[in-house]
C-alpha cells in the first residue's frame, strides 16, 4: 500500500516511476500485479474522441456602456450561444449550429460550421465576432453589442463538459439496406462496416473499472491544459453487466470534467462534423492513476482481449431504443482491422484516435516527472456498481398525471 | 518514363465474358492492378483498374481498348489527406472499399495509399475534421 501523499513526495523528489497504460500492461504481463504495483507509481491514460456534451462558458466583461445579454440573444460567429445567465455571461454547446444551416434539408447536410468549432478557434487564440442583443434596462441600457474578441481580452472562458470519456462504448453496424449517417459515422448497408469509439488499453475509465482511483476532484489533463473531474457524467450507468476482472461490457461510466479555457490548446479540443449528423467537439482527456496497490495494477493489467464492447444495430435497435445487441466484440479484435458478428467478418474504423490518445498519455507522463503535475485524492467517490445509479430512459406522456 | 494511369472501363456485354485485359497484358510489357471490379456475365462490366508501364505503352493500350468498343474514363480527380488535419483515427479505413488507407504498425498512424484510390468519395464524407479533400 503506498498512499497518494507518498506518491507525491516521490514525484517531487523525481524518484516516481511513471508509465503509460501502454507501457503498463507488459510490466503487468512480465512481472505480475504484485511486483507491479510496488515499482510503478503512477499509469497514465489518455483518449481522443468525439464528445457531443463539452462546452463553455464565458464571461466577456463589461463594455461601456453596459447590456444585459442575460435575456437578451448572442450569436457568436453567426452560432447561437445561450443567453440565459447574467449580463456578461454566455453559455455555448459543441453541438449548436447557425439558425440558417440547411441541416438535413438536402440528406445528408453537411454540418461545416457550429459549436465545436468555435471552441476550437477561441482556443487557438483566433478572434470570435460577437453579436449581442438585449431590452435596454436603467442599468444596462446598451441594446445591441457587435465586436470581435479573443480568448486573451475577455475575463473568463471555461470548458465545461457534463458527458465526457465514456468508459466503454456501442460498436455501432448498419444492418439495413442503405447508407446510414450517424454519430457514429458513416455507416454502410449490409454491415459494411463496424465503428467504434475507445481508446481500448489507454481508456482512462477502462483502466479504472471499479472508479476506485478516478473521482470528484482527480485533476486531469483537458485539452492540453489542466482540468478536473468535477461529478460523474450525466447517463452515468455503473450497474451494467460486466466480467468476472469488474470490467463493463456496455457503455457505462461517464465524467463531467471542467477547467480553464486560457490554458488549453487547439490540438487537443477540435470541431468536427459528422455529415448528417450535426457538429461536435473532439475531447483530449489524460487521467493519471496512483498505484497505490496491487488491485489498480490488476486492472491496469487487463489486456484488449479480456475487454469486450457491445455491437449495435443503428438502423433499428438504436433509434428505437430496443435493448438487443447483435453479440460482443473484444478490444483486441476491434483494434485488429475486423471483427466477426455471426458469419459475417466487418472491418473496423475508430472514431477515437489511438495515436492522439498515446500522445495525451505520453505528455501527462512527461507533466508528472518533469514535477509540474501532482496527484490529487478524490474529495468524493463516483458512483459504483452497487450505488444502485441506473440510467434512465424518458418515458413519453401525454397527459399530466 | 514510366506512368500509372488509373481507367474506368466500361465493356459491352458481349466483351464481357472474353479475357480483354490479359490478352493486352500478354501483348504489352505493361502491369495492371484491378482495383474495383463488376462483371457479371451477360451484362454491362464495370472496372477500375490502373495500367502501369512506359509512357507509351500504356497509352497504346487504352487506344486498343477504345478501338475495341469499351467506354474509357480516366480518373481526374485525386484525393489527398492533409496530414496537418488529420486526427489518425481511422474512421476512414473501415469506409474505404479498396483498403487505399491502412494503419502504420507500430505508430498506428493512417497512412494512404493513392494508388488504391478509385475516388468514390467516401471517406472524404465520412473524415469528422475534413482532412480528405478532392483536387481536380
Ligand atoms: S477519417 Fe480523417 S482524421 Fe480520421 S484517419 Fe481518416 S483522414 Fe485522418
Ligand atoms: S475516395 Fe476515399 S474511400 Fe473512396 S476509394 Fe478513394 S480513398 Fe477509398
Amino acid at each position: 500500500m503506498k498512499t497518494i501523499e507518498e506518491i507525491n513526495e516521490k514525484i517531487r523528489k523525481g524518484q516516481a516511476v511513471i508509465v503509460t497504460a501502454e507501457e503498463m500492461l507488459e510490466v503487468v504481463k512480465k512481472k505480475g500485479e504484485v511486483k507491479a504495483a510496488k515499482e510503478v507509481d503512477v499509469v497514465t491514460t489518455g483518449t481522443f474522441g468525439p464528445m457531443c456534451s463539452s462546452s463553455i462558458y464565458l464571461n466577456f466583461g463589461h463594455p461601456a456602456p453596459r447590456i444585459k445579454i442575460g435575456g437578451g440573444t448572442c450569436f457568436l460567429n453567426g452560432v447561437p450561444a445561450y443567453a440565459g445567465l447574467a449580463a456578461v455571461d454566455v453559455y455555448l454547446g459543441a453541438t449548436a449550429i447557425p439558425p440558417d444551416d440547411p441541416k438535413n434539408l438536402y440528406y445528408p447536410g453537411e454540418f461545416s460550421y457550429g459549436g465545436g468549432y468555435v471552441i476550437e478557434e477561441l482556443v487557438s487564440g483566433r478572434s470570435i465576432l460577437l453579436e449581442a442583443t438585449s431590452y435596454g434596462t436603467d442599468c444596462y441600457p446598451r441594446k445591441e453589442l457587435r465586436s470581435y474578441f479573443s480568448l486573451k481580452n475577455i475575463n473568463e472562458a471555461i470548458l465545461f463538459n457534463p458527458r465526457n470519456c465514456y468508459q466503454n462504448y456501442n460498436v455501432a453496424v448498419n444492418s439495413s439496406d442503405r447508407m446510414l449517417y450517424t454519430y457514429m459515422g458513416i455507416l454502410k448497408p449490409n454491415f459494411g462496416n463496424a465503428n467504434f469509439c475507445s481508446a481500448g488499453v489507454l481508456s482512462p475509465l477502462l483502466r479504472d473499472p471499479e472508479y476506485y482511483s478516478i473521482g470528484i476532484g482527480t485533476k486531469i489533463f483537458l485539452g492540453g491544459g489542466i482540468g478536473y473531474v468535477a461529478w460523474h457524467g450525466t447517463q452515468h450507468n455503473p450497474s451494467v453487466e460486466r466480467t468476472s476482472e469488474g470490467v463493463p461490457k456496455r457503455p457505462a461510466g461517464t465524467l463531467a470534467v471542467i477547467g480553464d479555457l486560457k490554458q488549453m490548446n487547439g490540438e487537443f479540443l477540435r470541431g468536427a462534423s459528422f455529415v448528417g449528423y450535426g457538429v461536435t467537439l473532439i475531447v483530449g482527456i489524460g487521467i493519471p492513476i496512483p498505484v497505490v496497490d496491487e488491485k489498480v495494477a490488476f486492472w491496469c493489467g487487463i489486456p484488449a482481449e479480456k475487454m469486450f464492447a457491445p455491437v449495435v444495430d443503428y438502423s433499428k435497435s438504436y433509434p428505437e431504443r430496443k435493448p438487443d445487441i447483435l453479440g460482443e466484440a473484444s478490444y483486441a479484435e476491434l483494434f485488429s482491422g475486423s471483427i466477426k458478428v455471426g458469419e459475417r467478418t466487418i472491418p473496423t474504423g475508430a472514431l477515437s484516435s489511438f495515436v492522439m490518445a498515446r500522445k495525451i498519455a505520453g505528455i501527462l507522463k512527461n507533466w508528472i516527472s518533469s514535477r509540474s503535475f501532482e496527484l490529487t485524492n478524490p474529495v468524493a467517490k463516483l458512483p459504483g456498481k452497487e450505488s444502485g445509479v441506473k440510467m434512465k430512459g424518458f418515458e413519453t406522456k401525454e397527459k399530466i398525471q | 518514363m514510366k506512368i500509372s494511369e488509373r481507367v474506368v472501363l466500361k465493356f459491352p456485354r458481349e466483351l464481357v465474358d472474353k479475357p480483354t485485359i490479359s490478352n493486352l497484358v500478354k501483348k504489352y510489357d505493361i502491369e495492371f492492378n484491378i482495383l474495383q471490379a463488376q462483371v457479371l456475365p451477360q451484362k454491362e462490366g464495370l472496372m477500375v483498374i490502373v495500367f502501369t508501364g512506359e509512357e507509351n505503352v500504356v497509352k497504346h493500350v487504352l487506344k486498343e481498348l477504345k478501338n475495341q468498343n469499351i467506354i474509357l474514363q480516366r480518373l481526374k480527380q485525386d484525393i489527398t489527406k492533409d496530414d496537418k488535419i488529420c486526427t489518425h483515427c481511422g474512421v476512414c479505413i473501415g469506409l474505404c472499399p479498396t483498403n487505399a488507407f491502412y494503419y502504420d504498425g507500430s505508430t498506428r498512424k493512417v497512412l494512404f495509399d493513392y494508388e488504391k484510390c478509385i475516388t468514390c468519395m467516401l471517406c472524404v464524407k465520412g473524415c469528422m475534421v475534413r482532412a480528405i479533400k478532392i483536387k481536380f
